[in-house]
Formats: structure tokens, sequence, C-alpha cells
């Protein structure tokens, strides 16, 4: 990165949060400050939820996740646009019809209050752990790639976000999330048509996702029942649909987003936005990972992306046995390479042929790839060997032309931004509201004051947990599950709230305190291998278990 | 249009008579989605 990417990158954000404070300033009441006045057309409040969900991880790990097992993630999503339809005409008029500020506050009339804390506390821990992982995930990637301070890239972003959120609350909000989403879209498509200029240097566009097809990088959708795949079309379906429904209905990030509008059309509307877009947006951004696994058959990629591994392999014992795997990587890249030259110009009747040995050998330096993360290993157990969350960064860094690297940096900022904000505004909320408010209840001002001062302390733990936290596997995934664990159960008290009229809140508490507790050792039990359940079912068996539960309790409590 | 009782009663769409037809268009959106999904995984193989 030069000054003039630095220009780009401070120039954007510093552009978006002075306008978000200059936008909202003046805010005098709660109803200002968390549903943003209920003014808020469909167009603000659809982009709005998009920025909410898609992270900086999102743009980090996706495209990641497309270059190193191709475009199965995106049947993750297929659930989403029924969740949406559900929380559409089922849970937005009830949360209007009752005018409240969290999703909690139903729970409460609904059940009582004890039920209502349960909900809003489990949100507090996974959205409080969550908003955490949001600011570090980008930051530990970006610190390490660019050789930035880590606390100090967690600080800078942490402390933008506090900045605006914690003077405009929720329009400030939605109103920088605008301008986020234009230059994150901006400069992921700016990205993606260089990276097809550069692979159509060599094949055209039709052979590159030909070629890409016969290294099985676009399988979209796998019809397999086996219930141990993270990601088939009945994981999507079913367990991607309780995950969306937990999200977008239960989970206060989403729900202030939609309460905001200006009536029940323009947040229905707002979601409406959502269910059709969502599913390419994501097909989009995993495309854009394959087309990068394409562009490396074409450009030598390094063995290993994360480079700071690499320098401590070389500067260890391990340093020869290292450079002799790098060189027979290199090998293999060139004969891969003439190898899809040759599949590109072959007639019909001999590409079969060449797609077999392509494959091979694809397959061999995938092997070669995996003896590095062996050897990092044994030079240190403890050490984090995946790297496909460096991928689509080591490209952007190596080959997009300056400012355009500071554009694209700027891209994983405001996705961190607007996620992080989202988060902090809804951990606000719920804390003041369901907690404060209800239990000591003062005059209006005081609890706009209050509002501000726990946004501010909300951001400055998310902030210190950042800076705590240790790496993980896979952040995109470490989201995903801390979500999973807790979501089942928050959207099984949901479910029995709307649709089991009969269940009332001792039993339904109960029976979440147990639902929780089970899947919280179900997902030890898989770690600690006794056996193997995909994340996404944590939801569903939390949800499940709230609900029977909830009306077994019921029955044996009228029997009593 | 059904007429609103306030402005956050807004109940029905523009330009469609009532959300189930929206929601049928969601879903048939998404029928789609996963059949072209289907179709380009198994047209690369």
């Amino acid at each position: 990165m030069n000054y003039f990417d630095l220009i780009v990158l401070f120039g954007t954000l510093i552009f978006i949060v002075v306008y978000g404070v200059w936008r909202t300033r003046g805010q005098q009441n709660i109803d200002g400050y968390f549903l943003g006045d209920k003014s808020m057309s469909w167009g603000t409040i659809g982009l709005s939820v998009m920025a909410t969900q898609a992270s900086a991880i999102t743009f980090i790990s996706t495209p990641g996740q497309g270059y190193e097992s191709g475009m199965g993630f995106v049947q993750n999503y297929l659930g989403l646009p029924i969740a949406l339809i559900i929380v559409s005409a089922v849970f937005i008029p009830i949360f209007y019809r009752l005018k409240v500020y969290t999703a909690y506050e139903y729970l409460e009339s609904r059940f009582d209050l004890k039920t209502r804390m349960l909900g809003a506390l489990l949100f507090l821990v996974q959205r409080g752990l969550a908003a955490g992982i949001t600011i570090y995930a980008p930051a530990i990637i970006l610190s390490s790639i660019l050789d930035w301070n880590l606390t100090a890239t967690i600080l800078v972003t942490g402390t933008l976000v506090i900045i605006y959120t914690v003077s405009g609350g929720t329009r400030a909000v939605s109103i920088t999330q605008k301008h986020q989403m234009a230059v994150i879209m901006g400069g992921m498509f700016v990205a993606f048509f260089i990276l097809i200029s550069y692979i159509t240097d060599y094949v055209s566009f039709g052979s590159a996702v030909s070629i890409a097809g016969k290294l099985e990088k676009l399988n979209a959708v796998d019809l397999d029942f086996n219930f141990e795949k993270r990601y088939t079309i009945w994981s999507g379906l079913a367990g991607g649909l309780f995950l969306a429904l937990s999200y977008f209905g239960t989970d206060q990030s989403q729900v202030q987003r939609y309460l905001g509008g200006r009536n029940v059309t323009e947040s229905r509307m707002g979601l409406m936005f959502n269910a059709i877009l969502k599913i390419p947006m994501q097909f989009f951004i995993l495309f854009l990972g394959v087309m990068v696994y394409v562009f490396y058959l074409f450009y030598t990629p390094p063995v290993h992306f994360k480079e700071v591994s690499v320098q401590r392999l070389n500067d260890s014992e391990y340093s020869t046995e290292y450079q002799d795997l790098e060189r027979a990587y290199e090998g293999l890249m060139s004969e891969r390479k003439a190898l899809a030259l040759d599949f590109s110009i072959a007639p019909e009747g001999q590409s079969e042929a060449i797609a077999q040995n392509l494959q091979k050998i694809d397959n061999e330096s995938v092997e070669v790839r995996q003896q590095v993360k062996d050897l990092l290993v044994k030079m240190d157990p403890e050490i984090e060997t995946k790297d496909s969350d460096y991928v689509f960064l080591t490209f952007i860094l190596t080959f997009l032309p300056h400012g355009l690297i500071g554009l694209l940096i700027a891209v994983i900022f405001s996705a961190a931004m607007s996620s992080t904000s989202s988060e902090l505004n809804a951990l606000s909320s719920t804390t003041t509201i369901d907690f404060y408010k209800r239990l000591i209840n003062k005059d209006d001002r005081y609890h706009l004051l209050i509002s501000k001062g726990l946004t501010l302390v909300w951001g400055i733990v998310a902030i210190s947990f950042a800076v705590l936290a240790k790496n993980s596997e896979n952040l995109l995934e470490a989201v995903n599950i801390v979500g999973s664990i807790f979501y089942g159960t928050i959207l099984g008290i949901f479910l029995t709230a709307f649709f089991i009229k009969y269940v009332k809140g001792s039993s339904v508490f109960w029976a979440a305190i147990i639902a929780q507790s089970s899947v919280i050792v179900f997902h030890f039990l898989t770690i600690y291998g006794v056996f193997t359940l995909g994340y996404l079912w944590y939801n569903a068996i939390g949800c499940f278990l709230t609900i029977g539960l909830g009306v077994v309790f019921q029955i044996f409590q009228r029997k009593g | 249009m059904e007429e609103p009782e306030n402005d956050r009663d807004l109940a029905t769409p523009p330009y469609f008579k009532n959300w189930s037809t929206i929601y049928w268009l969601v879903i048939g959106n998404l029928v789609l989605i996963i059949f072209l999904l289907y179709l380009f995984s198994i047209s690369f193989r």
C-alpha cells in the first residue's frame, strides 16, 4: 500500500463517519435514537439489513471458501428467503402492533418478565461475543498481511464505529450503511472485472468457467442426504431456514433495522429486497473466489497464503523441507498452467483426457499444500494452518493497481463497521429497554443519555474482546457457530410465543434453559469427536427442544 | 389498497393486491434460483 491507497482508504472511511454524524445530529429522544423516528423507507431498510448481515468476514472468508471448496457454501443461504417471508408475515405485524423497541419486549406481554429477560440475556451473550469477532476478524488478517499493529487496527475500526453509533443511533447506522454498501459493491465489482481481464489474457471467460467446473469448483447444489456434510441443499433449506429465522426474527441487531420503517409495508419490502438479492450476492462473492482460483492457474500462487507462517517456517529447522515442497509445488503449477492452456484450445474429443490430467495435477498440488500445513504443525503444534482467509487479500495487494488497493481495503473496513454499528446499536437498545428502562424507569432524555453511554460501553467491550481474542480456525464459521449455539433456543421461545398459545411463561422458560444447556453439550461432544453434527443443526435442535419441552412441561403443569 | 388507520399500519403493498402474491413470487424466485444453481452445477461437470 502506498500514500495514494491510504488517502483513498481514510478519505472514504472518514467521509462516511463525518456524514453519518452530521446527518443525524441533535437526537432528542429514544424514539429517534433507537427507531430512527420511524421514518425509514424500504430501500434504506433493505440495504441496512443487508449491510448488517454482510460483515468484513463475508468479504474476506467467502472468496476464500470459493477458492478452497467451490460454490457449495451458497446452499447455506437457501432457507433465507423462506425465513424472511415468515418474519414479514408473522413477526412484523405483531412487533408493530405492540409498538416495541426490542423483540424481547414482546416476550413479556406474551409470557412473563423472566422469559423476556432470558431472551434478552441470550441475545446479549451471543451478540456481545460476535461483536468482538466482527472487529477482530478483519483486523487480524489486515494487520498480518499489511504488517500493521493488530491492537491499533482494532482500535481504529472500533473507534470510528463508536463515534457515529453513539452520536446518531439507528439513523446514523442506516445512513452510513447505505454508503458502506455502495463502497462494498462498487469495490467488489471492480475487483471482479479486473480479475476477469487478467484471466482473459490467457483464456476466454467461457473456458475459465469450464476449467473451474472440471476442477469441481462449481458444485453449487449437493443433493446428498448425509447429515455429517456441512453444506447440502437439505442442511441449507432446513438448517439455513432456522438460522435465518432466528437471525432476522429474533436478533435485535436485525429487528431494529426494520422496526425503524415508516410503516409495515416499508419494513416488509425491505426484507423482500433481501429475500430476492441475498443469494445472488453470495453467489457472486463465492464465484469471485472460484475465479481467483482460475486466475492462479496462470499466475503461480504461493504454496501457503499466510506469509507470516511461511517466514517462520523459513527461519526454522524445517526450512530445507519447506523449500523442497515449494519447488515441487512450483513444478506442479507450471504443469497445471500448461494443461489449463491446452484444455482451453483442445477440440471436443481430447478435452476430457486433458481435464482428467488437470484434475490429477490439481489434486497433487492440494496434497503439497497440505504437506506444508503439516510441516507448520510440526514446527508449532498451536499454529493456525488455515490460509483461505488470506487468499483474496493476497490477490488484491499483489495484483490490483494502487488506489484500488485502498478502495478494496476500505471495502473490508466498511463491511466491518456496518455490522459492528448495528450490533452496538442493538446491544445498547436491549440493555436500555429490556433491563435499565424496565427496572429503573426515568424520563426520556435520561434514557437517551443512558443509551448513548451503553453504546459506548458495548463498543469498549467489543474492542476489549477483539484485543483479547485468540485466533479461530475459520472466522466466518466461528461467527456462525456462536450464532447457531444460541439462536435455536431464542427462536424456540419466539415460535412458541407466536404459534402455541397453550404454553405459558414458566414452561417455556425452563424448556429454554434445558434446551440451551443441551445444545452447548452437543457442541462440546462434537468438538471432542464423540459424534459429528454440522453446526447448522444446532439451530433446529435448540428450537425443537424448546418447543417440545415447553409443551410437555405445560401438560404436566396442567395435570399437577 | 386498504386505507391505513395511521401511517405505521399500512398493510398492503403497492402494485399488488395482497402480500401473499408477493410471497409466492419470492418463493417462485427461490425455486428458480435452486433450479438454475442445479443446472449450473451439472453443466460444468
